[in-house]
């Protein structure tokens, strides 16, 4: 073990004094501690913090750190949860948070400018105050900002109907390593000339260049919601009525999936308004006009009970056994939270999990759902499968005792299994959640020799020296 | 892949509700959910301050001795409004003033001692110190101690308002709707369940007003005092001196609120400050009290907020109430949500229906900055956090940029005077502790009148 912990030379610290006054520099360890890790609890090095409120102090950094050398982790609320804006190497933690300012929201050009640090859910009621929308919604809508959600490209409930974070980005202004300031993209909700350096950005994962600037595409507010919660007899069932949902035309806002071993799992904490008989569940949201809504719910009724389509006759072809809606915030939300309260009780199953966001092209959703309880068979553990279905979009996570040196190991080999499965179907490591430190090890399964060249590559242009969130991502 | 992990319980498929041992605390997930709710951090911005950085910073002092300083660590946790709003939503039940309270009574200093004596002393202190601020010249005082001087001065009762919300009559008829008066009639006499008032320190000792109208309320809606047992034998509910880590004052305390309320029978105990509420909703969770079966259950059956009790009683807004100048419309009431409110807040629903559109509150994390301790270990976050309370309450005043208000909010004019209602003792002393000019701060007990016999 070293004896020297890493540290800022005193040069280098008196020119941080300079950019970063008062308590915009955090040098003490007990106050730096936290900006060691994130929300996938993962620890790193941080020699310093700072915490700049302009974009000249970005500047100054930045080229203070190429010139010195000095690897930077651009931070936001921290709750990405693969180690993205982990110090792996000890650097300098740069935190957004400061840069807090909603700049401009402009209701005939349908934008807002915002910087890095907005709080995604204070954008979104601000924008809704005024009859716009901003769409993507991650869970962790309260608790993560704009600009991590651009490095992620986060995605969310709503992302079926309306995308992920990439849809809404028009712009940005990013400094990058040596100081230079890049304004790429504009207010324009169509723009084609050149390479979409702004795109480039989105999920970058703070690799390329701090982002103090972003222009964000806005539509206009529905006017009403409304939500499904119908329950099935099998898992095979729920997965013809997600068939059936799409063949009858319909595009939900959401169309979340929650497996038989999820609705057990949230009996375990409250008492479940669905009757024994539900073996796999669907929330469906949909939105539109008031006077529409009523007319799509309807639909959507005639779509899950009508089993008489193409597939009807295959196993598991059925209409659901029980069904709830709600209309409007106010009845919505108790099934919403019930689905926000999945991811604490899977704890009450084990006390450890792995949790892996993978995503299959949609029509191999139910061959990927059945090929994971296959696994979990295999390895004697449960596997919880549950989320954005209609995006193709899974959540798997396969719970263990960290205590049992032999679930541990049994865990990390479903693990790798899982990866290739999804893999074997052409699906995608990660659908939302990014690969920060946490999947490194896996991007082999997805990402060709050229690819990783070509992304090298184009990090080297912006980032010679490789400061930026180092050995990450890609 | 994210790999979470909880910490080892005996049984891990309790985990809702299974007590950990203090050396065992669960662990924390880094999930970042508290981050949405803690006002320290939220209105700083400041990461550090955050309950998920205090809890590794408590994990660190008690895994890793010797890697963190231990002064600058505690400084940097006690910046901690003890609002527990990070335990009310953690995944897994992490409370920072629990932690904080475990790690100030193990490291006892004067700051703690002085709100010890602020807490049990008050009769003579509080009242000392309002009268200080008279005397003081501020300029000589250092910030922190000018700081409660300011509250003190606020511990002076204001002139009282004419009341201007009355109480207008009780309504019989609507009694059997009340569990309790339900089980009265079929015992057979028709009055009310007996009840007794938890006042709590701060009305006791220096808003007797409240204590008082209080009292007529419970009267006035049929509720007798107990035939046996004292309302003066309560003490303080314990919680201001759990958190200020003097845990054996606090159980103390908790044993003669017990013993108190056993003493009279198990009757309603009423409160009407949101703090004292919490403190005492804790109390089955408290193992060091001698609880008898079935106690638990019926404590918190007993527990009542004065304002869940009208039962049907109607109140009237009078002539009285404040009103524009010059002008006949009514003047515009903010009620502040006390943090110790969790879940919905029946002084809110009673005023709202009341006073309707005519009352606003803000909505997300409003803090007042009053934070116990945290008046004597930080005053200038209590001021920050108190600063941003108030940019909520008063949205006119807020510095809000021109291009990102919503054009359908007009901004009434600035020479209104407005009231504040809250439903706490130590919000209401903060609020009017720290409330621009043209503001006046009260607990609504203090507009509330009864109809004149
Ligand atoms: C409970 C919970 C639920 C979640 N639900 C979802 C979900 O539904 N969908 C989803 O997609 N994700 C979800 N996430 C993951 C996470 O919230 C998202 O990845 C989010 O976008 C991260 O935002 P942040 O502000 O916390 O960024 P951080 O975690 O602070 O940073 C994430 C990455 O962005 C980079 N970064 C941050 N700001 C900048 C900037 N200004 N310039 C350049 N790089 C920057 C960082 O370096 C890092 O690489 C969830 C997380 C939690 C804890
Ligand atoms: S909510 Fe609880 S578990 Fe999550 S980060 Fe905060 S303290 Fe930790
Ligand atoms: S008690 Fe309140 S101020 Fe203290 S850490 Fe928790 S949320 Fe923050």
């Amino acid at each position: 073990m070293s004896t020297q912990a890493p540290h800022l030379t005193a040069a280098q610290e008196h020119s941080l004094r300079d950019i970063f006054p008062g308590d915009s520099l955090l040098l003490a360890p007990e106050q730096t501690l936290i900006f060691a890790t994130d929300a996938g609890r993962r620890m790193g090095t941080p020699l310093a913090v700072v915490r700049p409120r302009t974009e000249a102090q970005v500047v100054e950094l930045l080229r203070l750190a190429q010139l010195e050398h000095l690897p930077i982790y651009a931070r936001g609320r921290a709750s990405n949860q693969v180690g993205a804006c982990v110090p792996a190497k000890p650097g300098i933690v740069v935190s957004l948070l400061h840069m807090n300012r909603i700049l401009d929201i402009a209701d005939d050009d349908f934008v807002a400018e915002v910087e890095p640090g907005v709080v995604t859910a204070d954008l979104q009621r601000a924008v809704e105050a005024r009859g716009l929308f901003y769409p993507p919604d991650p869970a962790s809508i309260d608790i993560s900002t704009i600009g991590g959600n651009v490095a992620t490209c986060a995605g969310g409930m709503r992302a079926l109907k309306y995308g992920v974070t990439r849809e809404y980005v028009l712009g940005l202004t990013a400094v990058l390593p040596g100081g230079k300031v890049l304004r790429t993209g504009g207010r324009c909700h169509k723009n084609v000339v050149g390479l979409d350096l702004t795109r480039l950005f989105v999920g970058s994962e703070g690799t390329l260049g701090i982002v103090t600037r972003i222009a964000l595409k806005l539509l206009p507010l529905p006017q009403a919601t409304a939500t499904l919660l119908a329950g099935f007899g099998s898992m095979e069932a729920a997965m013809h009525g997600v068939r059936r949902i799409f063949r009858a035309g319909i595009l939900p806002v959401a169309l979340e999936f929650l497996s038989p071993e999820v609705l057990d799992c949230v009996a375990r904490r409250q008492t479940p308004p669905w009757p024994d008989s539900v073996r796999g569940a669907l929330l469906i949201r949909l939105d539109g006009s008031r006077e529409s809504l009523p007319l799509e719910i309807r639909r959507m009724h005639d779509a899950l009970h009508t089993t008489g389509d193409t597939s009807a006759g295959a196993p598991g072809n059925e209409p659901p056994v029980w069904s709830a809606h709600g209309v409007g915030h106010d009845e919505e939300e108790p099934l919403w939270a019930m689905r926000r309260g999945i991811s604490p009780s899977t704890y009450l199953v084990r006390p450890n999990k792995i949790g892996e966001d993978v995503a299959v092209p949609r029509g191999r959703l139910l061959d990927a759902l059945t090929g994971i309880r296959a696994i979990a068979d295999a390895h004697d553990l449960p596997i919880l499968t549950y989320g954005h279905v209609g995006d193709g979009n899974i959540h798997v996570n396969i719970m263990y005792d960290g205590a049992d040196p032999a679930e541990v190991t049994r865990a990390d080999a479903a693990t790798v299994e899982v990866m290739r499965l999804v893999r074997s179907m052409d699906g995608t490591l990660s659908g939302e959640h990014g690969v920060g430190m946490a999947k490194t090890e896996f991007l082999h399964l997805q990402l060709s020799p050229l690819e990783t060249e070509l992304m090298r590559q184009v990090k080297h242009s912006f980032d010679p020296l490789g400061i930026m969130n180092p050995d990450k991502a890609y | 892949m994210s790999t979470d992990t909880t910490p080892k319980s005996t049984d891990s498929t309790n985990g809702d509700t299974q007590v950990d041992p203090p050396d065992q605390p669960r662990a924390c997930l880094l999930c970042g959910q508290c981050t949405a709710v803690c006002p320290a951090f939220l209105t700083t911005g400041q990461e550090e301050l955050s309950p998920r950085a205090k809890h590794l910073v408590f994990a660190a002092l008690r895994d890793e001795p010797g890697r963190l300083g231990l002064k600058p660590a505690r400084e940097l946790a006690d910046r901690c409004l003890s609002c527990g709003r990070c335990a009310a939503i953690c995944p897994q039940g992490l409370s920072v003033p629990q932690a904080l309270a475990a790690l100030r009574a193990k490291h006892p200093n004067w700051q703690q001692w002085l709100w010890k004596q602020w807490i049990e002393h008050g009769r003579l202190l509080w009242p000392a110190l309002a009268q200080m601020t008279r005397v003081v010249p501020g300029a000589v005082v250092p910030e922190g101690v000018q700081h409660m001087l300011r509250s003190a001065a606020a511990m002076l009762p204001p002139p009282p308002p004419a009341p201007w919300i009355v109480a207008d009559r009780t309504a019989p008829d609507t009694l059997r709707d009340d569990p309790d008066a339900t089980q009265a009639a079929t015992r057979g006499d028709a009055a009310r369940p007996p009840a007794m008032l938890f006042a709590g320190c701060t009305a006791r000792r220096i808003r007797p007003r409240w204590q008082d109208t209080a009292r007529a309320l419970l009267r006035w809606l049929g509720h007798p005092a107990p035939a046996q047992g004292n309302e003066h034998d309560f003490t303080c509910c314990g919680s201001t001196l759990e958190h200020a880590g003097i845990p054996d004052a606090a159980a103390t305390a908790r044993a003669r609120n017990l013993d108190a309320w056993r003493a009279a029978g198990r009757p309603l105990l009423v409160t009407f400050c949101a703090t004292c509420h919490h403190g005492l909703a804790e109390y089955p969770g408290h193992a060091d009290l001698d609880w008898q079966d079935g106690e638990r259950e019926a404590w918190a059956a007993a527990l009542r907020p004065l304002s869940t009790l009208w039962n049907g009683a109607v109140f009237r807004v009078t002539d009285d109430a404040p009103a524009q100048p010059e002008a006949s419309a009514p003047a515009p009431v903010r009620y502040h949500q006390p943090c110790h409110r969790k879940g919905t807040d029946p002084d809110a629903v009673w005023l709202r229906a009341l006073l309707g559109s005519r009352m606003r509150a803000p909505g997300g994390v409003n803090c007042c900055g009053m934070g116990g301790v945290l008046q004597l270990a930080a005053p200038d976050l209590s001021r920050t956090v108190a600063d941003a309370c108030w940019n909520g309450l008063l949205p006119e005043r807020a510095t809000t940029k021109a291009d990102t208000t919503p054009p359908t909010s007009p901004t009434p004019p600035v020479t209104t005077e407005i009231t504040v209602l809250t439903g706490c003792s130590g919000c209401t002393l903060q609020l009017a502790a720290t409330a621009p000019a043209g503001v006046r701060v009260f607990h609504w007990l203090d507009v509330v009148g009864l109809p004149q016999s």
